[in-house]
C-alpha cells in the first residue's frame, strides 16, 4: 500500500462526514513536497472503538467566572502563565500581561498585526508570532521588547479562510525558539538575540504548535506531512505522510508521536524512527485537537464534529472513555490534580450554545461542572455564528483561565 | 451521607458546643485527673466536673476534650499537654520539625530553615532555601533533607554555629503557582544510598545520598505532593494524577501504578503485604504491595482522605478533611476500630509513639469553630487525652481565615513538636 493509496483512502473516509467542513489543502501539498516525501510505512493497526453518542450531556454545575477582563477583540490563542501572571495576544495585536488572580491587566504591548498564536516563555521572556511574519521576545515582568525577527512572510489578505484561524505557537529549548508561520517556513531563532539559526520550508501553512520531544523538533503541517527536525540543523530526521493537514499539536511521549490532523483518524508513530504504531478511526470527524498525558499510559484528546472528549492508552490507542459534550472540543485539553479541561466552539448547527468550557475527572470522564462563555466577535464560519473558545485553557493555581473568541479572559475556580 | 458519618456530626456538634461554652481556667491537675479517667471510662458515660473537660463515648465514636494545654505559662514542670516552650518563626510552616541530637529543625513559607535547641527552644541559626519550604525536613542521622517550592533540594550538615551545604539538585524547573489546597510539599525520604522524593514538575527522582546525583527519575503526570514510603526496595509514592505509583527503589523501575480517581495528595504506608493511603477521593484504600490491586476501602465520604496513615500496634490510624475525624481500622480488613471526632480538618499524618496518637488540625474556615490544633489520643480507643491552643493561621485564608496546624506532630523523647499555622514552634510535654 502506498502514502497516497492510504491517504486517499482517509480522505475519502473524511468526505463522507455529516456536517460539510472543507478540508485543508492535503494531496497536492504532498505532490509538490514529492522529493522529500517519507516512505510509505506499514498499514497501520486499526484499533475499533464504540461509537459515541452525540447526546448533549446533562450538566451538573453552570459555573461563573471568579473574574473576567475584556480585552475587546476576538483571541484564537492559548494563555500563557508564568508565576501569577498570565500571558495572551489578540486579534487586535495587542500582547498583554494579566495578574492571573485578579485579572487586573499588568502591562500590555501593541504588535503590528494580528497575534492568533499563544507565547512559549524560557522563564525570562515571551515569545511568539504576528501575521506580519515576525517573531516577538518581550521581557515577562515589564513588557520590554528584548528583539523582533522576521521569521516569516506576512500572511497575505483572504489567506485565512472559516476553518483556518490559529497560528503556531513557538517551543523554546536550551536557549533555541523553534517557530513556524502561515508562510510554511519552520525556523530556529536564538532566544538571547533573535538570529535566526535555520529554517525549513513545509511548503504548506504552519497553524498548529511546534513542539519538542525526544531530540526532535516536531512541525505539524497543513500539507499532510509531519515533519520531525534536527535541532542543530534543521535537517530532516524523519518524516511522516498523515493523510490530512495538521491542525493541532502532537504529543510526543513514552516514545511515541501521537498525532491529530483532519484526516479523520489519530495516529501515533514511533518518534525514534517515524514508524506507524497505531491508527484510531474518528468516524469521520477532524482530530483537531491534540492529545495531553493523564496518567500512566494514558492521554487525553478532543474532536470536532463528533463532539466526544476522549481518552485513550498511550500503547495501543485502545479508547478508556469518552464523553460527549454540546460542541466541537477543538483545543488541546490540559489537566491539573486529575481533572481536564476543555474548551469548545460551537456554531450555527450546534446551537442552543449552553458550555464552553468543561472540567472532567481525568479517570472516568465524568463531567464536574461547565461553563459557558459568549459568541464570537468576529467568526462566523459559513456565515453561520459562531460561539465558545478556541484555544486551550491555562491554569494558573486556584483558576482555570479561557480566552474566549467573545474577547473576554475569564477566571473559573478549579 | 451514611449512619457512621451522620453519627459522627452528631457527636461533633454537641462536642463543639460543649468545648465552645466551656473556656474557663482550671488546673491542669483537675483536667489531667478527668482526662486520664477518661481514657478507662467506656462505653456511654460523660465525665465533668463542671470544666471545659468533656468525654462522649458512644460506642466506638468518643469525643473528648479533657485537657486544654496550658500555653500562657511555661511551667516548670509541665503536666501532658502543657507548653514547655516556643519559637516564634514569623511564618507559616506546613512542614514536620526534625530531630537530630539535641536539636530540632523546621522549614516555614518565608524559605527560612531554623535550627533550635531542643531543650529550650533557643535559636541556633537560620538558614535561606530560597523558596517557601513546605516540605517536611528528614535526616539520616548526620544530613538534613530540604526541598523547596523551587523545585530544588539541599543537602545540610549543622555545624555547630551554622549549617553547611553539602549537596544541592534541582528537580526539574516547572514552578507550580498553588492553589489554595495545594499546601504541602514532597519530603524526602532516605533509603539506603538514595533519597527518594516527588517534585513540582511531576518527576519522582531517585537521588544518591552521598553527593545528590540523580540516580533515576520517573515521570508521573500531576504534580507529586505525596512523600514516599519505601518498603522492601519499593518505593510507594502518590501523584496528584490520581495514581499510586510503584517504582523499584533502586533502578527506578515502574513496577505498577493504580488509578485511585483522584488526587494522591497524602503518602502512603505499608502494612504487611499492603499499601494503604489516602486519596481526594473520599476513601482511604489499601492495594496488594506486588499488584496493586485494591484489598480493602474505607470510606470518609464524603471528605477527602487527605491524611497520611499510620501503624499502630494492631491498627492503622488516619486523619480526614472535612469529616474532622481520626480513625482507626484494621489494617489487614478495613475494619474499624475507634473513630475519634478531633474537628476542623487533620490533614497530617498522625504521629504514635508510646501507645499515644498525636495529631493537628486546622480551623476549616466559613462557620467552623476554632480547633485546638494539636491533639492527643489514646491509641487504644481514640479518647482524647488533651489539646493544645494554635493560633491563627498567618496568610493561609481557605475560606476567611484559619487556625492550627497541619503539619504532623514530631516526638522527641518527653515532648512533642508542633509546627503552627500561625508561625509558631511549640514544644509540649506529652
Amino acid at each position: 500500500m502506498t502514502a497516497s493509496i492510504r491517504g486517499s483512502r482517509l480522505l475519502a473516509k473524511a468526505g463522507t462526514a455529516a456536517v460539510t467542513l472543507t478540508l485543508a489543502p492535503t494531496l497536492a501539498g504532498c505532490s509538490t513536497s514529492a522529493e522529500s516525501s517519507p516512505t510509505p510505512s506499514d498499514t497501520p493497526t486499526v484499533t475499533p472503538w464504540p461509537s459515541p453518542t452525540l447526546a448533549v450531556p446533562s450538566i451538573p454545575e453552570a459555573r461563573v467566572a471568579s473574574w473576567t477582563l475584556d480585552v475587546g477583540s476576538e483571541t484564537w490563542a492559548t494563555p500563557l502563565v508564568v508565576g501569577t501572571a498570565l500571558y495572551l495576544g489578540s486579534n487586535d495585536g495587542v500582547f498583554r500581561a494579566i495578574d492571573s488572580s485578579s485579572g487586573r491587566l499588568l502591562w500590555e504591548h501593541a504588535t503590528g498585526d494580528e497575534i492568533r498564536g499563544g507565547a512559549a516563555t524560557d522563564g525570562t521572556a515571551a515569545f511568539f508570532t504576528s501575521e506580519d511574519g515576525i517573531l516577538h521576545s518581550l521581557r515577562l515582568d515589564d513588557g520590554t521588547e528584548l528583539w523582533t525577527s522576521r521569521t516569516g512572510d506576512p500572511t497575505p489578505a483572504g489567506a485565512r479562510d472559516d476553518w483556518n484561524y490559529a497560528a503556531s505557537r513557538p517551543a523554546v529549548v536550551d536557549g533555541v525558539v523553534y517557530t513556524g508561520g502561515f508562510d510554511g517556513t519552520a525556523s530556529a531563532v536564538d532566544a538571547s538575540t533573535g538570529d535566526i539559526l535555520w529554517t525549513f520550508d513545509t511548503e504548506e501553512p504552519i497553524v498548529a504548535d511546534i513542539e519538542v520531544g525526544d531530540g526532535l523538533v516536531h512541525v505539524p503541517s497543513t500539507s499532510g506531512i509531519h515533519w520531525a527536525l534536527d535541532p542543530a540543523t534543521g535537517d530532516k530526521d524523519w518524516a511522516a505522510f498523515v493523510g490530512g493537514a495538521e491542525t493541532t499539536s502532537p504529543l510526543v511521549v513514552d516514545g511515541a508521536a501521537i498525532l491529530g490532523s483532519r484526516a479523520a483518524v489519530l495516529q501515533a508513530y514511533d518518534a525514534e524512527s517515524g514508524d506507524s504504531l497505531w491508527t484510531v478511526p474518528y468516524e469521520g470527524s477532524w482530530v483537531e485537537s491534540g492529545a495531553v498525558v493523564i496518567g500512566p499510559d494514558a492521554f487525553v484528546i478532543g474532536s470536532s464534529d463528533i463532539r466526544v472528549v476522549q481518552a485513550f492508552r498511550i500503547s495501543d490507542g485502545s479508547l478508556i472513555w469518552s464523553t460527549p459534550v454540546s460542541g466541537a472540543p477543538w483545543a488541546v485539553p490540559v489537566v491539573a490534580d486529575g481533572v481536564v479541561y476543555a474548551t469548545q466552539i460551537s456554531w450555527g448547527p450546534w446551537e442552543p450554545w449552553d458550555a464552553s468550557v468543561y472540567a472532567l475527572n481525568s479517570h472516568t470522564g465524568e463531567i464536574l461542572w461547565s461553563a459557558k462563555t459568549g459568541d464570537a466577535l468576529d467568526w462566523t464560519p459559513m456565515d453561520n455564528g459562531g460561539f465558545g473558545i478556541a484555544a486551550s485553557p491555562a491554569i494558573a493555581g486556584d483558576y482555570v483561565v479561557v480566552a474566549g473568541l467573545d474577547g473576554v479572559v475569564y477566571a473559573f475556580k478549579r | 451521607m451514611n449512619d457512621i458519618g451522620e453519627e459522627i456530626n452528631r457527636i461533633a456538634a454537641e462536642g463543639t458546643r460543649r468545648f465552645n461554652a466551656g473556656k474557663p481556667r482550671v488546673s491542669n491537675a483537675e483536667i489531667l485527673k478527668d482526662a486520664r479517667r477518661a481514657v478507662r471510662v467506656r462505653a456511654g458515660t460523660r465525665i465533668g466536673v463542671g470544666v471545659a473537660a468533656v468525654a462522649l463515648l458512644t460506642g466506638t465514636f468518643t469525643f473528648a476534650l479533657p485537657k486544654i494545654g496550658n500555653r500562657d505559662v511555661e511551667p516548670a514542670n509541665p503536666l501532658p499537654g502543657d507548653l514547655v516552650w516556643s519559637a516564634d518563626v514569623g511564618a507559616e510552616m506546613w512542614g514536620s520539625p526534625a530531630v537530630l541530637g539535641d536539636r530540632v529543625y523546621v522549614g516555614a513559607n518565608d524559605g527560612s530553615v531554623r535550627a533550635f535547641d531542643l531543650a529550650d527552644g533557643a535559636p541556633a541559626w537560620t538558614f535561606d532555601a530560597g523558596a517557601a519550604v513546605r516540605a517536611s525536613i528528614t535526616t539520616d542521622g548526620s544530613m538534613l533533607f530540604v526541598a523547596a517550592d523551587d523545585n530544588a533540594v539541599v543537602a545540610l550538615r549543622d555545624d555547630g554555629t551554622a549549617p553547611s551545604v553539602v549537596w544541592s539538585a534541582q528537580l526539574g524547573t516547572r514552578h507550580e503557582q498553588r492553589g489554595v489546597y495545594d499546601t504541602f510539599g514532597s519530603a524526602p525520604t532516605v533509603a539506603g544510598d538514595l533519597v527518594i522524593l516527588g517534585s513540582a514538575d511531576g518527576g519522582v527522582y531517585g537521588l544518591d545520598r552521598a553527593d545528590g546525583t540523580q540516580t533515576w527519575k520517573v515521570q508521573t503526570y500531576g504534580v507529586v505532593r505525596s512523600t514516599a514510603a519505601v518498603s522492601d526496595g519499593v518505593a510507594y509514592i502518590g501523584s496528584n494524577d490520581g495514581y499510586l505509583y510503584a517504582i523499584d527503589a533502586a533502578t527506578g523501575a515502574q513496577l505498577w501504578s493504580q488509578s485511585l480517581g483522584n488526587s494522591v495528595t497524602p503518602s502512603p504506608a505499608v502494612v504487611g503485604d499492603l499499601v494503604v493511603v489516602g486519596s481526594r477521593g473520599t476513601s482511604v484504600v489499601a492495594l496488594d504491595t506486588s499488584t496493586g490491586t485494591v484489598a480493602w476501602e474505607y470510606s470518609l465520604a464524603p471528605s477527602w482522605a487527605e491524611s497520611s496513615p499510620v501503624r499502630l500496634g494492631e491498627t492503622l490510624v488516619f486523619g480526614s478533611s472535612a469529616a474532622g475525624t481520626v480513625t482507626a481500622v484494621n489494617p489487614e480488613t478495613g475494619e474499624l476500630e475507634w473513630s475519634s471526632y478531633v474537628g476542623g480538618w487533620p490533614w497530617s499524618r498522625p504521629t504514635v509513639a508510646d501507645g499515644t496518637v498525636y495529631v493537628t488540625t486546622a480551623f476549616a474556615g466559613g462557620d467552623n469553630p476554632e480547633v485546638p490544633g494539636a491533639l492527643a489520643l489514646d491509641g487504644t480507643t481514640g479518647v482524647i487525652l488533651w489539646s493544645f491552643p494554635i493560633g491563627e493561621a498567618l496568610r493561609w485564608t481557605p475560606d476567611g481565615r484559619a487556625n492550627g496546624a497541619m503539619a504532623s506532630p514530631t516526638v522527641a523523647d518527653e515532648r512533642v513538636l508542633v509546627a503552627g499555622l500561625d508561625g509558631v514552634l511549640y514544644c509540649v510535654a506529652r
